[in-house]
């Protein structure tokens, strides 16, 4: 049973695989280099902070500061913001190909045709749909393993009391870290949606394309176009120059793991709800059509 | 023309498929495989004409072993499994993609060829609108329709209706009385003791000759 | 190079040269509207044809061709045996697939000078006019061999392994784009495959871009060479 599981599902395996090794590389990345900052300043505290040194009133000098540890949402989103991290056009590949994977195998089986004189169709719908969603559990996984990871390198004391100078100042977090637990569920919640809409996305695109490599590609493709649509069309031309407002820099699907919330968390948890909610109506409205569904299935 | 099969088995994983094949096709005749679902008879007829390589044994197609080049037997017609053809093409235009590769034939041949296998009138429906036996049709004129030297169909008269069969039945008689080989497989019983010369009984992967098939 | 002969109509059906031609809009979109687009055409011209992205969709758009125009098995059975050599079936595909993307690369250029236009204000000054339009050619020329060797080599591995391996090939080629500090190669400070030639501006003299696009040339024909006899010195099975 377990070699009939691994073979239906090595997919999402090797997707969590490639999540957990470029999460634990990025998040390694980001503290070794943290190490070897904190030993060049210590160095460099004992080369030029000595009594009677020019540099003595300059924060090279001040110990406190440079041998404190990083804060908790500093390196939280330092580490999601390196190179390697999944982000951008790589977390949008690992989110859809195991379930165009999942998906084009199903249609392609035939199995529905058996399925539906044993169950309702809302049910497979239903099925489907949930099984497919079941591809956020690495990312989410992997997050909340950076989330533990970072509050045990870190003060974690800076979790309910966010730096000032580091975590307000430096990454513009000024009002959004009052209340730090909202902004972490609020974080979690956001990227979770964004996951969501690219399997949605997905799941549209797998209705009329069943053969991987094309349903993989044009899956992706469709994304970047959503996404260069709203960044271009409905920011740029519409929000910015026609009604000349700022909040249409949050009109992204993309930028979720590194963080543009420059028009406040509200805007873009209700732009991420209001992405997931009509990208699912798209999903609704495709699967609703039983008899064209098993049309597309016989078809070549 | 002559196939030459000796000692052929054919493994898949731990399974013997087909175990120990040993026989000769000669032209002038049509060649019957007989047999249950499963029993080896599409896996044989992929490795008379190299779409499989033998575990064990060899091929030899005219004194020639394909197995281990990149060379495939030509002057062969074959219809082996389900058809496949462009789904938005007709079923003449598919045919004429096929007939342009050796360039040996013209429309009318294949006009003909749909002909006889009783698809004329719908053959500038697209593919994707034919129904099974029409596709099946369309499958048995590829493979004819070049004037082969050796005829290999596996299954051909799986929803075709018996009028068809008839004719396509009367064909082959014809090519084979123009010495060409011909080698049919099926699991009806009737439809190849109608036709053939020669059979072969395939049984859990085991092949036997047998010049009747009523002692089965 | 008649364009009814290269390839079945039913590659060239209208939905697929939609998807093709949309896909290379949105790559030359992405980088015509980047902050790097200026009122200047060949600014505007040269940021496309260098950006990572613009070159990841073109590559995308030529690896969809290959999964279009490649056949299933079954219908495998039908060319085989007409050809009489597998070598010969595997040449005449990757023919018909140079064809092919000869034409996606002219509508690449086409795209891109169209939204170089748009944006430029029909300014077309440039400060050295010979220099650029030589070093211009020779990266075009690098880019259509990149495309093709790629392309050829994919079509190989396609023809000969799984689904599921090509996607795992589609992924290290489509990614080495969007995080190319660790993918390239380089000896000394030359970049070799890979997006090498979108490393502009690393030659002194227009001779030296000639040597080294030489060298491209004959490492890509060397890698298509040796992947090609190994994947085609024997026809494998047809499942």
């Amino acid at each position: 049973m377990f070699s009939v599981w691994i073979k239906n599902y090595w997919m999402y395996l090797l997707a969590f695989l490639v999540f957990l090794i470029l999460s634990i590389y990025s998040f390694a990345s980001y503290w070794a280099q943290e190490n070897r900052n904190l030993e060049q300043n210590l160095i460099n505290y004992e080369k030029y902070c000595y009594e009677g040194s020019e540099l003595l009133d300059y924060p090279v000098c001040d110990y406190e500061t440079i041998s404190k540890k990083p804060s908790f949402f500093y390196s939280l989103i330092m580490t999601f913001n390196s190179d390697m991290f999944p982000k951008g056009f790589t977390l949008v590949m690992l989110v859809i190909i195991p379930v165009c994977y999942f998906l084009t195998r199903y249609f392609n089986s035939g199995i529905i045709f058996n399925e539906l004189t044993r169950k309702p169709y809302s049910k497979i719908k239903h099925g489907l749909i949930l099984k497919s969603y079941a591809n956020i559990f690495p990312f989410i996984m992997c997050m909340a393993l950076i989330f533990l990871g970072t509050s045990l390198f870190t003060d974690s004391a800076t979790i309910l009391n966010p730096d000032p100078l580091f975590d307000k100042e430096y990454l513009s977090l000024s009002s959004e870290l009052d209340n730090p637990i909202f902004f972490i569920v609020w974080y979690f919640v956001t990227n979770i949606l964004y996951a969501l809409v690219y399997i949605n996305i997905t799941l549209f695109v797998n209705r009329k394309y069943h053969n991987f490599f094309i349903a993989t590609i044009i899956s992706f493709v469709t994304i970047v176009g959503i996404e260069l649509f709203l960044e271009l069309g409905v920011d740029l031309l519409f929000v910015t120059t026609i009604l000349k407002l700022d909040f249409g820099v949050s009109f992204n699907i993309l930028n979720g793991i590194t963080f543009n919330a420059a028009a406040g968390l509200g805007g873009v948890l209700a732009f991420a709800i209001t992405m997931f909610v009509l990208t699912y109506l798209l999903v609704y409205f495709s699967y609703r059509n039983k008899e064209k569904i098993i049309m597309d299935c016989e078809e070549l | 023309m002559k196939i030459e099969v000796k000692n052929v088995s054919k493994k898949f994983k731990s399974n013997y498929v087909v175990e120990n094949a040993n026989c000769v096709f000669e032209s002038g005749k049509i060649y019957g495989l007989y047999g249950r679902n499963g029993s080896g008879k599409s896996v044989f007829l992929k490795m008379l004409v190299s779409f499989y390589n033998p575990t064990s044994g060899e091929v030899l197609f005219d004194g020639v072993n394909y197995q281990n080049t990149s060379k495939y037997p030509k002057n062969v017609g074959v219809l082996i499994e389900h058809p496949s053809f462009f789904g938005d093409l007709s079923g003449f235009k598919n045919l004429k993609i096929l007939a342009r590769i050796q360039n040996i034939i013209n429309d009318k041949d294949i006009e003909l060829a749909l002909k006889i296998v009783n698809l004329l009138d719908e053959k500038n429906k697209k593919y994707k609108e034919y129904s099974l036996g029409m596709r099946q049709k369309l499958g048995i004129a590829q493979a004819i329709m070049e004037n082969p030297d050796v005829i290999i169909l596996d299954e051909p008269f799986n929803g075709i209706e018996r009028v068809s069969v008839e004719k396509i039945t009367n064909y082959l008689k014809e090519e084979r009385d123009k010495g060409k080989l011909i080698i049919v497989s099926s699991h009806i019983k009737d439809d190849l003791k109608k036709m053939c010369d020669e059979f072969l009984y395939f049984d859990a992967g085991k092949v036997s000759i047998r010049s009747d098939l009523d002692e089965i | 190079m008649k364009f009814k002969n290269i390839a079945y109509k039913e590659h060239f059906n209208n939905k697929n040269v939609i998807i093709v031609i949309i896909i290379i809009i949105m790559g030359v979109a992405i980088s015509a509207f980047s902050p790097k687009t200026m009122f200047n055409f060949w600014n505007n011209f040269d940021n496309v044809l260098t950006n990572s992205y613009s070159n990841a969709f073109l590559f995308l758009a030529t690896i969809i061709n290959i999964r279009f125009y490649l056949n299933n098995n079954s219908y495998k059975y039908n060319l085989v045996l007409r050809y009489g050599d597998y070598r010969e079936y595997a040449k005449k595909n990757m023919r018909d697939l140079i064809n092919i993307t000869v034409y996606v690369y002219i509508s690449y250029l086409i795209i891109n000078v169209a939204f170089s236009l748009v944006f430029s204000y029909l300014n077309f000054s440039i400060s050295n006019p010979l220099i650029y339009f030589l070093h211009l050619i020779f990266f075009l020329i690098r880019q259509f061999l990149f495309l093709i060797a790629i392309q050829t080599i994919y079509y190989l591995i396609l023809e000969s392994y799984s689904n599921s391996f090509s996607i795992f090939i589609l992924l290290v080629i489509i990614l080495h784009f969007f995080v190319s500090s660790y993918f390239n190669i380089k000896i000394g400070n030359v970049y070799l495959i890979f997006s090498a030639y979108l490393q502009t501006g690393m030659y002194s003299s227009i001779l030296e871009e000639i040597i080294y696009s030489m060298i491209y040339l004959i490492i890509f024909l060397c890698l298509c060479l040796i992947i090609g006899k190994f994947l085609l010195r024997k026809k494998g099975e047809i499942r």
